[in-house]
Order: C-alpha cells, then sequence, then structure tokens
C-alpha cells in the first residue's frame, strides 16, 4: 500500500466517522427543538405576531371594522402623539410616578429585608404578610385606595380631619396633581412585598464571614452595612432598579380606573391608560399602537442606559 | 310626570325656542356604515325611521319625536309638547370621529370655570382651540 492511498483511506475513513458524528448531533437536537415548540408556538401567536402586527396598525389610520380599507398615514401617528399636550403631559406624569415610586419600592423593600433577615420568632408569618398585596388585585386594591381616598366619606379625610390637620375634606381624586398621592403611595404598598423577598435573597447571598471578619475589626453596624450589605447587594438592587423602572413606564391599572371614575379632565393619564384611551374610547387604533411603541422605545433606552452605567461587579475575595 | 317632580315642565327647559337656547337633541343615533354592503337598503331603513309614521310608534313606548313637522300632533302625549317646541333650537352632537375628543375639551371647559379655575371666556375659547384643531385634522 503506497503512502498516498494509506492518507486516502485515513481521510475517508474521517470523512464517515464526521459524517457519522454530524447525523448524532442532529438526532441528538431534534429533540430539544421538539420540547421548545409548545412555547415557540405560543410566544410567536400571543406575543410576536400581535407586536408585529400592531406595528403595522402604528403606520395607519386604521379602520377595525375593514382593516384593509385602512388609509396609510407614514409616521404621522407618532408625530401627532408627540406634538399632542395630552401624551406630553401622561409622560411627564409616568416619569413622576416612576421617580416616586422606584425608590420608594427599593428603600422600603430594603429596610423591610433586612427586618426580615433577622432572626425573630414569627419571622415567616411577617415575610407572608410583606407579600399579601403584591398577590392581591390591582383592581380590588385600587378601588380600596378610591374608597380611602374618597373626597368626602373617604378614611384618609376623616383620619386627617380628626387630626386637625386638616380643616376642609381634601378632594384628592379629582385634581390631577394631587391624585399622584394616593396613586403613587398605592404603588409603592403593593410592591414593597416583592422587593423585599428580592433583595431578602440578596442578603441570604452574602457570606456571614465577611460580617464576622469586620466584627473581629471592629466594624459598627453602620460600617457593616455601608461597606459589606450595599456593595454586594449592587447587583440586587441594579436588577430592582431596571425592573421596577420598567413596572413604573407601564402603571396601567390603578390609573385607568382613576382616570375613569374621577373627573381628571385627561389631565392625570399616564401612557398607557392614554393609549387605552385613544385606542378603546376614541378608536384610534393606529394612535394607540404608535403610543405602545414610542413606550416600548423610552422603555428600552431607559434599561439600557441603567444596565450600561450602573452594572459592574463587586468582588470581595 | 313633571307635576309629580313638583317642577313645572318649564323648570328645566326654560327659554326652549328662543335663540339664547339650544337643547341637544339625538343620543341615539342611526347612522349606514361606509363598508356595508347593503347601502340603498341601509338608507330605506333610515329614512323609515325618520317617517312621522315611525316616530309616531316609537312615541307610543316614550321616545320623543325629533321631527319638528310632529308638534302638534294630537297622536303625542300632551306633555310632549313643550319638548316638541325645542326641536325648534335643538342641536344635534357632532357627527365627527373625534367627537369624543372633542367632548372631552368642553366637559375640561365647563369644570374648570365651575371650579373657578379659569373663566368662562379663557376656558371656552381653550376648547374652541382644541376643536378646531380636531375638526381641521381629516
Amino acid at each position: 500500500m503506497s503512502q498516498l492511498s494509506v492518507r486516502r483511506q485515513v481521510s475517508a475513513q474521517t470523512n464517515q466517522a464526521l459524517g457519522l458524528r454530524e447525523q448524532r448531533i442532529q438526532q441528538r437536537n431534534f429533540a430539544p427543538y421538539l420540547f421548545l415548540l409548545p412555547g415557540a408556538v405560543l410566544f410567536v401567536l400571543f406575543i410576536l405576531w400581535p407586536m408585529l402586527y400592531s406595528l403595522r396598525i402604528s403606520f395607519f389610520q386604521w379602520n377595525i371594522v375593514k382593516p384593509e380599507t385602512s388609509v396609510n398615514v407614514g409616521v404621522q401617528n407618532y408625530l401627532d402623539a408627540l406634538t399632542d399636550p395630552i401624551f406630553q403631559r401622561s409622560v411627564v406624569n409616568t416619569v413622576i410616578y416612576g421617580l416616586i415610586t422606584v425608590p420608594g419600592q427599593i428603600i422600603f423593600g430594603t429596610f423591610v429585608a433586612l427586618l426580615l433577615n433577622a432572626r425573630f420568632p414569627g419571622r415567616t408569618l411577617f415575610r407572608t404578610l410583606y407579600y399579601l398585596p403584591v398577590i392581591t388585585s390591582w383592581v380590588i386594591v385600587t378601588l380600596l385606595f378610591q374608597y380611602l381616598f374618597n373626597g368626602q366619606a373617604g378614611m384618609v379625610n376623616s383620619v386627617l380631619q380628626s387630626l386637625g390637620l386638616i380643616r376642609e375634606p381634601i378632594r384628592w381624586l379629582a385634581d390631577a396633581r394631587l391624585v399622584m398621592i394616593p396613586l403613587t403611595l398605592l404603588g409603592i404598598w403593593k410592591g414593597v412585598g416583592w422587593t423585599a423577598v428580592i433583595v431578602l435573597a440578596g442578603l441570604q447571598a452574602i457570606p456571614e464571614s465577611l460580617y464576622e471578619a469586620a466584627a473581629v475589626d471592629g466594624a459598627n453596624l453602620r460600617q457593616c452595612f455601608l461597606q459589606i450589605t450595599l456593595p454586594l447587594l449592587r447587583p440586587t438592587l441594579v436588577f430592582l432598579l431596571v425592573v421596577l423602572t420598567i413596572g413604573a413606564m407601564n402603571v396601567y391599572i390603578s390609573g385607568l380606573l382613576i382616570n375613569r371614575s374621577g373627573n381628571l379632565l385627561n389631565e392625570a393619564h399616564f401612557v398607557l391608560t392614554w393609549m387605552d384611551k385613544q385606542t378603546f374610547e376614541n378608536f384610534n387604533f393606529g394612535q394607540g399602537a404608535a403610543i405602545s411603541y414610542l413606550l416600548t422605545a423610552i422603555v428600552f433606552i431607559v434599561s439600557f442606559v441603567q444596565i450600561r452605567f450602573l452594572q459592574r461587579d463587586v468582588m470581595y475575595s | 310626570m313633571t307635576e309629580g317632580l313638583g317642577l313645572s315642565s318649564d323648570a328645566f327647559v326654560g327659554g326652549a325656542g328662543t335663540d339664547s337656547f339650544a337643547g341637544v337633541v339625538g343620543g341615539e343615533n342611526v347612522v349606514v356604515s361606509a363598508t356595508t354592503q347593503h347601502q340603498p337598503e341601509a338608507l330605506t331603513w333610515v329614512k323609515y325611521l325618520m317617517s312621522e309614521k315611525a316616530q309616531l310608534f316609537m312615541a307610543q313606548v316614550g321616545a320623543i319625536p325629533v321631527l319638528s313637522s310632529l308638534t302638534g300632533s294630537k297622536d303625542l302625549p300632551a306633555y310632549f309638547e313643550v319638548f316638541m317646541n325645542q326641536l325648534k333650537t335643538a342641536q344635534a352632537r357632532v357627527a365627527h370621529p373625534s367627537w369624543s375628543a372633542m367632548d372631552d375639551a368642553i366637559n375640561a371647559a365647563f369644570t374648570k370655570m365651575l371650579k373657578g379655575e379659569k373663566t368662562a371666556q379663557e376656558a371656552l375659547d381653550e376648547a374652541a382651540k382644541t376643536i378646531d384643531g380636531l375638526l381641521a385634522k381629516k
């Protein structure tokens, strides 16, 4: 056998082996895709396709009865939204809501998590109690807050009056600025439990040995918190900041109910409640879709900036 | 009907038929959809609804006619008369795709007036500006 033919034979064998392996890889890879299929089908059907469809709607003066008669208006819906004073006000309201509720939830959530991380009897009970608002329905707690902040017979007004803090009842739900108080309080109250659970998980990931070492070095409680707890919680807090900001931008149900029941003259809308009204009350579907996409863009940019500038690894070793 | 409330019907339709007064006619509207396949038939039905005959049928179940030609008709209950007189100056709501936004603007103007945040002139000027903008759009 010449050298050449040996080489040929070897290479043929290699090729055969490679082919077999490829075949095996294909066989092996088939099953996972099959498992992914149901999820992927649902995702395409209920998320991707509606998203792309509404992107299309956003460029039309959409006729919901006969979509084929819709008029393509290019980016006019986007321009109309951006120049609409009600939309601009809704963006301002949403930003204010976020600026109050995001730090509110993080600060109170961290505080609650620190308390719940301590060892005391009934700890599980308190963890459950703090989590309760999270699993309640937005509709029900919004209605409750509407009762509490009712302008005439609300409990908040009667408590404030009996304490002598106010003379006249305050019409919390009839003024676009005042209504932000019940709305943000509701947002914070409902979110603290979830935030606390996330922070708690972050706290429990911090090794006890670091605190022991700090104690040996004579660090006090405040130093321990500032030098160990906070820096090591950083990834958790950045995660919370991003997720809660996205949540705040998407504030919807509470604003929807309060805007619909009160006479707030379109001044207390959030982006999504205005989207809802434009779409389902004014039947301006193209405008509604455009507002959704503008919000998506804002959320994307804000999240990107937050992650880009805030996320960095902290290592103590 | 009105006597039972201790009110004369003039109490809430005072000034009917004069220049300074305009009531609203409508609430229920009948329209022909632009995309219907049965436009002539729909139109025939609308015309029938607007006929005196159909309006008198409706009156039997308590709907006040919208045809001023029926004012004084002996087929109508006597207490309809004051409302029929209103028709002389009554206005229909604006038939426009942006009507709800216009309604919002008018509502906002009156709320601000009643809360004392704006004078009637300022509030209505503001509403007029908003509504002009809506009318200018196609």
